[in-house]
């Protein structure tokens, strides 16, 4: 019984005929499914940002950034301001 | 792309928002805070060190003046003359002589200073401001009379 089975499904051959322009449509499919133009490392970073926790941790990541120079400026602003004030040169500036 | 570059500009103008509010509102402290926040002075030392600077600063205005007088000397006796004479060479030695003075001025100052400060800020202190004796710069022009 089970070697009939084998046999016929050996046999059995599909009468659904292939469409001979069937392995072309299926590649034109697929280049039409490609976008139309390269997307740029700028499009793909935008891209990125946009996610939003990507998007907060930026914004955070500025803050943070901005603060840490600011108050690096703040430093040096002041020790300049201190060392032209025991500098006779400067003070005549 | 255009949520991302949205992002973008609001995170660069939050971050130079944030830079200049940190600026601004360090600069709200005097400069005898600064100064005692950086060394971590104590009030006592605090208090000396600014002792020694109102005193500093009474010899530093007076250097300041002498340097511009120096100056002034040795620029009309340049003028005065087409050559090189006794009195110009007098007055080159008058006003590098001002100089040196007051830089050792300044040096005696810093070490002043430094022998105020708690013994583990006293490089930090001399590291910032020995420089300055090194290279103490040139007054601009608008100064010498």
């Amino acid at each position: 019984m089970k070697d009939n089975l084998n046999d016929l499904l050996r046999s059995w051959q599909p009468e659904v005929p292939e469409p001979s322009d069937f392995r072309r449509n299926v590649w034109q499919r697929i280049e039409r499914s490609r976008p139309t133009k390269e997307v740029g490392w700028l499009a793909e970073f935008f891209g990125l940002l946009a996610r939003p926790r990507l998007a907060f941790a930026t914004v955070a990541l500025a803050i943070v950034v901005g603060g840490v120079v600011g108050r690096e400026v703040s430093v040096a602003n002041q020790t300049s301001a201190y060392l032209r004030s025991v500098n006779p040169y400067a003070q005549l500036r | 792309m255009k949520k991302g570059l949205f992002v973008l500009v609001i995170a660069v103008a939050l971050g130079l928002t944030a830079a200049f509010a940190v600026c601004r509102f360090a600069h709200r402290a005097s400069p005898e805070d600064w100064f005692r926040q950086k060394f971590e002075l104590s009030e006592q030392q605090a208090r000396q060190a600014a002792a020694l600077h109102q005193e500093y600063q009474i010899s530093c205005t007076e250097m300041c003046a002498r340097i511009a007088q120096a100056d002034a000397r040795l620029a009309k006796a340049i003028q005065a003359s087409n050559g090189m004479t006794p009195e110009i060479r007098a007055a080159i030695a008058e006003t590098d002589a001002v100089r040196t003075e007051c830089r050792a001025n300044m040096l005696e100052y810093f070490y002043k200073i430094a022998a105020a400060l708690p013994p583990a800020k006293k490089q930090s202190y001399l590291d910032m401001v020995l420089p300055t004796v090194l290279e103490p710069g040139e007054m601009s022009g608008t100064h010498r009379q």
